[in-house]
């Protein structure tokens, strides 16, 4: 270790104590990737810090040693967000798990970064509210997470991205500067700048949140949950076109391949879906009663239309969430099916979705892939899930390839590489596809405005510095990355 | 700009462009410029520092893209509100945001915020951008599609920046249906207390209104709004909360006049009495969504710039003389550093005023 490195890791270790600081290799190992398990690398230690002060302390030290950082919460990070791409310390917020205010009239709150999504919906429970971006790994991510990676969920169809429910946040920049973005009247001061919903989504490298204000939604006066099973994927795409359609605006709409239903059906996560459906269609209806009653009815009509095999109708609690069991468990589910899953994040205009899948389905059998869809139909937000044995390595570049052709296949239709999970590690090469080199060093002028000396999660978002030259390459990168077996540079 | 009403700060030229390389040439010269739309909101916004030239994006005016089924449009900055909502009518879509003039200014001005308790902001219905650095660079941010996490948001600090970082060249917008059913309600002359008593109801409930106003004087108040849905549940929601249904809302603009000038403040609700007790007897207010609005001599909007950050909020002045227009409460040093540090990467030769 070099003496510079002693030094700072005496320090911290003085400042957190053994328990709080970790830098034995063992207890290092659980941080050496995200839920993106391709990319891996152990951070240098690990630091745990409990309040903003302490966080304003570890950074400031790391920043006289001129040591890199990354803030990290749970590590359900898709996209290699948490994962360090160079020696550098880990700020974990899994001691930050205050719920610090609530004010149940103004529906607002302000949390700790570490507060896990769901114990915040927990916490305002009694005063009927809840917190409405939930990501389906809601019983474990933190609100950090959520602001950093501006995470969606099945039901940001009708009520929007993290980002629109997140006020402010008190944010420890790089240098250990603390700033006050936004406040609980609102994201913008009066003749300011929205700089938190530009730090919203910044993937850990603006900075690490300390206090995040959120608004809370009330919750409804009553929903309904609807599961069509259809013959075919066309025609359950084709139903939740019919429902946007009509004008109807639902809270969820998540269609499952039979792929899917089989690696559900035959887990823990089991939720009776018909077995021999191509693909069924999750509806959520929510709002006051006489709207919802209504509005499912015509959901029933409009699926029937499509020659639904069979539609469930759920309105107990209980009921509902028997039919979301097998939806909120298909990841897990789908661990049954090899030892690592690719999550891919690709979204397409909705009445692109059925092409696409098409097209998708062609990839996976070009690649040799075990391919499985589950998607958030309304927003158009594909999440082909790859299962695979990472220990191959032949496989695992199959892997990979195919995920960059389906994510060409996404934009080409007029659509994004990421919907929810961001860019992270994984990624980098990927944002060639969407962005120019224009469209990057603009992006790069911004984040040194956070981040001047790149040192808070380095190697995330946007490639390293030496940009243009990179930036100019990156066709080529693709292309080699498209075909493996074709010659580097 | 307004017909009739000259601008109060010094211009020495116009320039209207009609499409991207035209806009380049018009900013090239790098003599200070005030980028503005059809020019209705200058007078609500600070006075430049130094005489401008101004670059009017009123002539890139095109729908370029209306993709009913997907729930999104493309435009040029210059299309007005209204010809936008004739088209979006067509389809039984909307554009679910409050403003008037292009669509640029409405989002670069970002005046009013959230129409009610619980609504969206303007911002999240703003998926993308294309855009120019007054250096030329042309770039884009976010995407056409509902979803969208890839890069950093610029369009989002774009929303409410006044031109201040650079030229937005398209829109790409969120659409929604229309909606179902719409009941305008205004309930007027109430005492302070219990319009402010009807206002708490109807925000703590799981449906509030979509547009939710205040308006009037202390003791005179009108609680007026919009409720949208289904059929059903409107009509059972107004009887419920005793509302009185109406054919339009009154309109009482509250503006500037001599000794007057309008305050616009952001404030938690609970905050709206102690901002009252601030304001004369017989002064005209609005609060809609977490915006209070007033127009009060100068000393009483110093104080109110002033109060605001122990309410947990901030003020500006939206209207009245140049010099004192754009004066905002005082916020975190740290943050005011930042945007400053953003406008200058971005417009590192200042030219954008
Ligand atoms: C089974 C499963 C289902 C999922 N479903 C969804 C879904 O439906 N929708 C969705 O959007 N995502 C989903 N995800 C992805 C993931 O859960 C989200 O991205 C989540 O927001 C990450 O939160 P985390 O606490 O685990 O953050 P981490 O993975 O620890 O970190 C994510 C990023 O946030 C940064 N970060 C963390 N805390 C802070 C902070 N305080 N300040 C600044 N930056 C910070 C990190 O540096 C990193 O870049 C899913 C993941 C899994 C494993």
């Amino acid at each position: 270790m070099l003496p510079s490195m002693e030094a700072l890791f005496g320090e911290l270790t003085r400042r957190f104590g053994p328990k709080r600081c970790l830098t034995q290799p063992e207890s290092l190992l659980a941080y050496e990737c995200d839920g993106f398990t391709i990319h891996r690398q152990r951070p240098l230690a690990v630091v745990l810090p409990e309040d903003t002060e302490e966080v304003v302390a570890a950074v400031r030290l790391l920043h006289a040693h001129r040591v890199a950082f990354l803030p990290r919460g749970a590590g359900t990070g898709l996209s290699g967000g948490a994962t360090p791409t160079e020696p550098l310390v880990i700020l974990d917020t899994a001691r930050m798990k205050r719920v610090l205010r609530v004010d149940p009239e103004e529906r607002i709150a302000t949390v700790q970064p570490g507060v896990v999504n769901l114990d915040l919906t927990r916490h305002v429970r009694a005063h009927g509210l809840h917190y409405a971006p939930d990501p389906s790994s809601q019983s474990v991510c933190t609100i950090g997470g959520n602001l950093a990676e501006n995470s969606g969920g099945p039901h940001c169809f009708k009520y929007g991205m993290t980002t629109d429910h997140v006020l402010g946040a008190k944010v420890v920049l790089p240098d250990g500067t603390l700033v006050e973005l936004g406040g609980p009247a609102g994201a913008r001061p009066c003749g300011g700048l929205d700089l938190t919903g530009l730090f919203c989504g910044s993937e850990g490298t603006f900075g690490i949140a300390t206090e995040i204000t959120v608004r809370l939604s009330p919750d409804p006066e009553s929903t309904v949950t609807l599961l069509a099973s259809f013959r075919s994927m066309r025609d359950a795409c084709g139903a939740c076109s019919d429902i946007v359609a009509a004008g109807l605006v639902p809270a969820a709409l998540e269609i499952l391949d039979k792929a899917t239903i089989g690696a559900i059906e035959a887990s823990v996560y089991r939720a009776g879906y018909p077995a021999d459906a191509a693909a069924v269609l999750l509806v959520e209806l929510d709002g006051p009663a006489a709207a919802t009653e209504a509005d499912a009815e015509e959901v029933l009509m409009l699926c029937r239309s499509r020659d639904a095999i069979a539609i469930e109708t759920a309105h107990s609690p209980e009921d509902r969430l028997r039919l979301w069991k097998g939806r909120k468990g298909a990841f897990g589910a789908m661990g049954r099916l090899s030892t690592d899953l690719y999550v891919l994040d690709g979204v397409v205009p909705r009445t692109r979705l059925i092409d696409t899948l098409e097209t998708i389905t062609a990839i996976g059998a070009k690649y040799r892939v075990t391919l499985t869809n589950v998607f958030h139909a309304g927003d158009g937000n594909l999440h082909p899930n790859i299962a695979y044995d990472g220990r191959d390595a032949e496989e695992t570049q199959r892997v990979v390839a195919a995920g960059m052709e389906i994510l060409r296949t996404c934009v080409a239709a007029g659509g994004s590489i990421t919907g929810e999970h961001g860019i992270g590690s994984e990624k980098l090469d990927h944002v060639a596809l969407m962005f120019t080199a224009e469209d990057l060093e603009v992006m790069e002028r911004v984040r040194s405005v956070f981040n001047p000396d790149g040192r808070c999660n380095p190697g995330k978002v946007l490639p390293t510095r030496n940009s243009c030259a990179e930036v100019g390459r990156w066709p080529e990168m693709v292309a080699r990355v498209l075909d493996p077996g074709g010659p580097s540079p | 700009m307004i017909p009739g009403t000259p601008l109060d700060y010094p211009v020495v030229g116009m320039t209207t462009v009609s499409d991207a390389a035209q806009l380049r040439d018009a900013l090239a010269a790098g003599d200070p410029v005030r980028l503005v739309g059809g020019g209705s909101k200058q007078l609500q916004l600070p006075a430049p520092d130094q005489p401008v030239r101004l670059v009017s994006l009123a002539g890139m005016d095109r729908i370029l893209r209306l993709e009913a089924d997907d729930l999104t449009c493309s435009v040029q900055p210059g299309v007005q509100r209204r010809e936008l909502d004739a088209e979006l009518a067509d389809r039984r879509l909307c554009l679910p945001c409050r403003g008037t003039g292009t669509i640029g200014g409405i989002f670069a001005a970002d005046a009013e915020g959230p129409s009610g308790a619980g609504q969206p902001s303007p911002r999240s219905l703003l998926l993308g951008v294309s855009a120019m650095l007054t250096e030329g660079l042309a770039f884009k941010s976010g995407a056409r599609v509902v979803k969208n996490v890839a890069g950093f948001d610029l369009q989002k600090v774009f929303v409410g920046s006044r031109g201040r970082l650079f030229a937005v060249t398209e829109l790409h917008l969120k659409l929604r249906p229309i909606p179902r059913a719409e009941l305008h309600f205004a309930n007027r002359d109430l005492t302070t207390v219990a319009a402010l008593d009807l206002a708490r109801r109807l925000r703590a409930t799981s449906t509030p209104p979509a547009w939710l106003e205040l308006l009037g004087i202390r003791d005179r108040v009108t609680v007026q709004g919009t409720l949208r849905g289904h059929p059903r549940h409107l009509d059972e929601f107004a009887g419920r909360h005793g509302l009185k249904p109406c054919e339009a809302l009154p309109v009482l603009p509250i503006v500037a006049g001599e000794h007057r000038e309008v305050v616009r403040a952001r404030s938690p609700f609970a905050a709206v009495p102690r901002l009252l007790e601030r304001v004369p007897e017989g002064t005209l207010f609005s609060v809609t969504g977490s915006t209070f609005t007033v127009a009060v001599p100068p000393p009483i909007a110093d104080a109110l710039l002033a109060l605001l950050p122990e309410l947990q909020g901030s003020a500006e002045i939206v209207a009245g003389a140049a010099p004192r227009r754009g004066a905002c409460s005082a916020r975190d040093p740290h943050a005011a550093q930042l945007e400053h540090a953003l406008r200058h990467a971005l417009d590192p030769r200042g030219v954008l005023r």
